[in-house]
């Protein structure tokens, strides 16, 4: 597990794509949620 | 005369009647022999367990009144359902119930930050992944903690994968029980920022309304940068 871990914080993302995308309550595609960090905690 | 003192076992705290939630207990039994007898003080630990049966099955009310969660070892609390295969809620205050659990690693998290972020870049985003095994939940959400605030992002959209520098991260890097992933991204951090810790905990609210919360996990930019 300690491998799989150090595998998935190695991979730093550039594209936000989302090959599919359903909902807890309502489907429907998406990026998932985003924030500013300046707007949180600025 | 006899006497009974009881105490939480694990603060020591003293309480103020005999407990009836599941938990750690202490009971102090005190003797007073009167005139005739010497008196006496006896101690004894004692635990009130987690009461589901061997088919997982338990009274809802004693968990609801107590406010307690169901525990289980290595596993989270994943509702109250009506049948064995934890498929139809059960949204019922009293009666019995199936109580579903999952492994502990499903609801734990992950990060990810920008790629090309180095020590020196201006700015990056920091993205969590969370993990749940089905959709059966009203929602699920990060609270996440930076200098001393905290933010509650809930949400009710989950991805089944996504993708990270050209590569499809699945479900599975959780757990195997792991089908759908929740994402959360904050942009736009800056380099002050990259040596403060973020601390981020999972939760989510299944189909009965009790509000589960994950282990957390702390980040820290700086760390992340290879």
């Amino acid at each position: 597990m300690k491998y799989i871990e150090a595998e998935l914080d190695i991979i730093a993302f550039d594209a936000m794509d989302v090959i599919t995308t359903r909902g807890l309550t309502d489907g429907g595609e998406g990026n998932g949620e985003e924030d500013d960090f300046g707007e949180l905690f600025g | 005369m006899v006497k009974y003192t009881y105490y939480n076992a694990d603060t020591d705290e003293e309480l103020a009647g005999a407990p009836s939630a599941i938990g750690n207990y202490k009971v102090e039994v005190y003797a007073d022999g009167g005139s005739n007898y010497y008196s006496r003080t006896q101690e004894a630990t004692y635990s009130i367990l987690n009461p589901i049966d061997e088919n997982g099955m338990a009274d809802v009310e004693v968990f609801k009144d107590n406010d307690v969660i169901p525990e289980a070892e290595g596993k989270t609390f994943a509702g109250w359902f009506t049948d064995s295969t934890c498929t139809t809620p059960y949204t019922g205050d009293s009666g019995e119930a199936y109580a579903k659990f999952v492994d502990n690693k499903v609801l734990t998290v992950k990060s990810q930050i920008s790629n090309g972020t180095t020590k020196n870049s201006a700015k990056t985003s920091i993205r969590f992944i969370n993990s749940l095994d089905s959709l059966n939940y009203k929602n699920v959400g990060l609270k996440v903690t930076f200098n001393g605030n905290t933010i509650d992002k809930p949400f009710t959209k989950v991805h089944s994968s996504l993708i990270a520098n050209g590569k499809k991260v699945d479900p599975s890097v959780f757990s195997k029980e792991s089908h759908y992933l929740g994402a959360y991204t904050i942009k736009n951090i800056p380099n002050s920022a990259f040596y403060s810790k973020f601390t981020v905990t999972p939760y989510y609210t299944t189909q009965d309304g009790t509000v589960v919360e994950g282990t957390p996990n702390t980040f820290t930019i700086a760390n992340m940068i290879k």
